[in-house]
């Protein structure tokens, strides 16, 4: 191969790798937005609580961030029910200005209380279990990311079956629907919200655990990834789950391909370009219902 | 089995039904007509704990249901059919069936949906198809069949007649008689379709905005001059 098609493939190759993380973000966000029509804004900051766990659990204990994983995950869900008990649950009714001012203000909250905890350093996890790169074809491949790929992948479709072929995740579905219907059907829809934010932030807890292995922690690290994941579920269609998924691979690639093809520094402004016109093509996004 | 009593609904603070009270009794088809307005979807939403109640109660065999939540109300056994069907688009006809048996377990759900194909055929033949591109009539069926996989102990339809060509709103009628004496199903019926109501209905109320004016027999109020004036342009 040429060194400008390796460059091209290598470069594929990683954008691909970061879309299945990406993907599984917008799917965390995607799923609490569609079965409650509340976007959270705090989402990029659950992901820098998530990194930060990580993180403390490595340098203090020693705790290899795979090994950290199920427990970000889970801390990360119980985070969220605790949100949805304490905070969102008291504004379901409330106008739309008051459900946004509830989710920015927990994310200044949650950046501030990050920024004083632990300082602006940027912190870096040493040695893990998946350090290092392997190479195919002349194509270099870092594990960290091969590793974060994967989960990614694997978690975002335990979370579709789970919404596919359980009981629970048809209440979900049925909820995200219609709460009042669902309600009419026995099902607790107040319950299925708790669900929504436990399950969003547990997604979050597993992809901030995988990024960790290989991205920079700082308070403001959510702000990078949340930017994308916003892009990527407006793409896939607010509230679809197979749309983020899509949508976080397809931004992945184009946000490396741009770099590749043109400057770094502009990556994003392509994934905004996509973003814009979807705007104008297809408001309701690649998968969107509504 | 049923006992509204002396209830008060509004919405911002404006009532929309003012002293009502009523009875279904086990077995029975009830009917509860009024026109547009009248305050009759207000009344089942009421029931199902879609609507709070400001005053009065709503008694289910002695269990008062006017201070639970919908699905708390449901696991009561009282199945609502809400206007305009309310169907999940977006599911199977089978979903939304088996979602109608969210709270019965494998055993029942089974059994009932051969019940509910048995009586539709034709969501037999579209279970698997997307509920959303059902036509209007096999909607308000999909709707109907739901509500009877609850297995419920009442079942509450609001207007399943409306917007249903002649022939269609017929053959809702006879399905409603079928399923209260081969089921045994207790039915609480609103509909603006008097005559054809009246026809099916053990006993019925009369709502005017807001407000009961009439109860009797269904054919006793047919024959009620006041009713043929007012709804059979008599
Ligand atoms: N969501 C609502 N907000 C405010 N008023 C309502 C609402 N729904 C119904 N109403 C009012 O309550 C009254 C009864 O309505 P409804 O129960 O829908 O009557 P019906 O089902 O007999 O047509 C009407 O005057 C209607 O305007
Ligand atoms: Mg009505």
């Amino acid at each position: 191969m040429s060194p400008e098609v390796t460059l091209l493939v290598q470069s594929l190759v990683s954008g691909l790798l970061i879309g299945f993380v990406f993907s599984l973000l917008s799917v965390g966000l995607t799923l609490i937005f569609g079965v409650m029509d509340i976007v959270n804004f705090a989402h990029g900051e659950h992901l820098m609580l998530a990194m930060y766990l990580t993180f403390w659990m490595w340098y203090l204990w020693g705790i290899d961030p795979l090994l950290s994983l199920p427990v970000v995950a889970i801390a990360l869900f119980i985070l969220g029910v605790f949100t949805y008990k304490v905070l969102i649950k008291h504004v379901l009714d409330a106008p739309m200005l008051a459900q946004i001012f509830v989710t920015f203000g927990l994310m200044i909250f949650l950046r501030s209380l990050a920024q004083v905890l632990w300082s602006e350093d940027y912190r870096r996890i040493g040695d893990t279990w998946v350090s290092g790169r392997i190479e195919i074809f002349g194509i270099f491949i870092g594990l960290p990311q091969l590793v974060a790929a994967i989960g990614a992948v694997i978690t975002t479709g335990v979370l579709y079956i789970f919404l596919k072929k359980t009981r629970t995740g048809w209440a979900l579905e049925a909820t995200a629907e219609n709460k009042e219907v669902a309600g009419l059907m026995g099902i607790d829809t107040e319950r299925m919200f708790a669900l929504a934010w436990g399950l969003g932030l547990a997604s979050v807890g597993v992809a901030g655990a995988l990024l960790a292995t290989f991205n920079p922690i700082s308070p403001e690290v959510g702000a990078v990834f949340v930017l994308v994941t916003f892009v990527a579920v407006a793409l896939g269609g607010f509230g679809s789950v197979p749309g983020a998924f899509v949508a976080g691979i397809i931004i992945g690639v184009v946000q490396v391909l741009g770099g590749f093809l043109w400057e770094p520094r502009f990556k994003t402004v392509l994934v905004y370009a996509i973003y814009l016109g979807v705007v104008f093509i297809r408001p309701q996004g690649l998968f969107g219902q509504r | 089995m049923l006992q509204v009593e002396a209830i008060e609904v509004r919405y911002d603070d404006v009532p929309a039904l003012r002293d009502v009270s009523l009875e279904v009794k086990e077995g029975e088809i009830v009917g509860v007509i009024g026109s547009n307005g009248a305050g009759k979807t207000t009344l089942l939403r009421a029931i199902s704990g879609m609507r709070p109640v400001a005053e009065g109660a709503i008694i289910l065999d002695g269990v008062p249901l006017h201070t639970l939540k919908s699905h708390e109300i449901a696991a009561h056994g009282v199945a609502h059919v809400p206007e305009g069907r309310g169907i999940f688009a977006y599911q199977t006809v089978l979903r939304n069936l088996y979602l109608g048996a969210f709270l019965r377990t494998k055993e029942e759900r089974d059994e009932m949906l051969d019940r509910v194909f048995e009586l539709f055929p034709r969501l037999y033949e579209r279970r698997n198809q997307q509920a959303g591109t059902l036509s209007g009539g096999e909607q308000h069926m999909l709707a109907i069949g739901r509500g009877l996989m609850a297995r419920p102990r009442i079942l509450m339809l609001d207007e399943p007649s409306l917007g249903l060509m002649p022939k269609l709103v017929d053959m809702i009628f006879e399905l409603v008689q079928r399923i209260n004496r081969e089921d045994g199903l207790t039915i609480l019926l609103v509909e603006q379709n008097v005559l054809e109501s009246l026809e099916v209905a053990d006993r019925a109320y009369v709502l005017e905005t807001g407000s009961l004016v009439l109860e009797g027999g269904g054919r006793e109020l047919l024959d009620d001059p006041q009713v043929q004036k007012a709804y059979l342009g008599m």
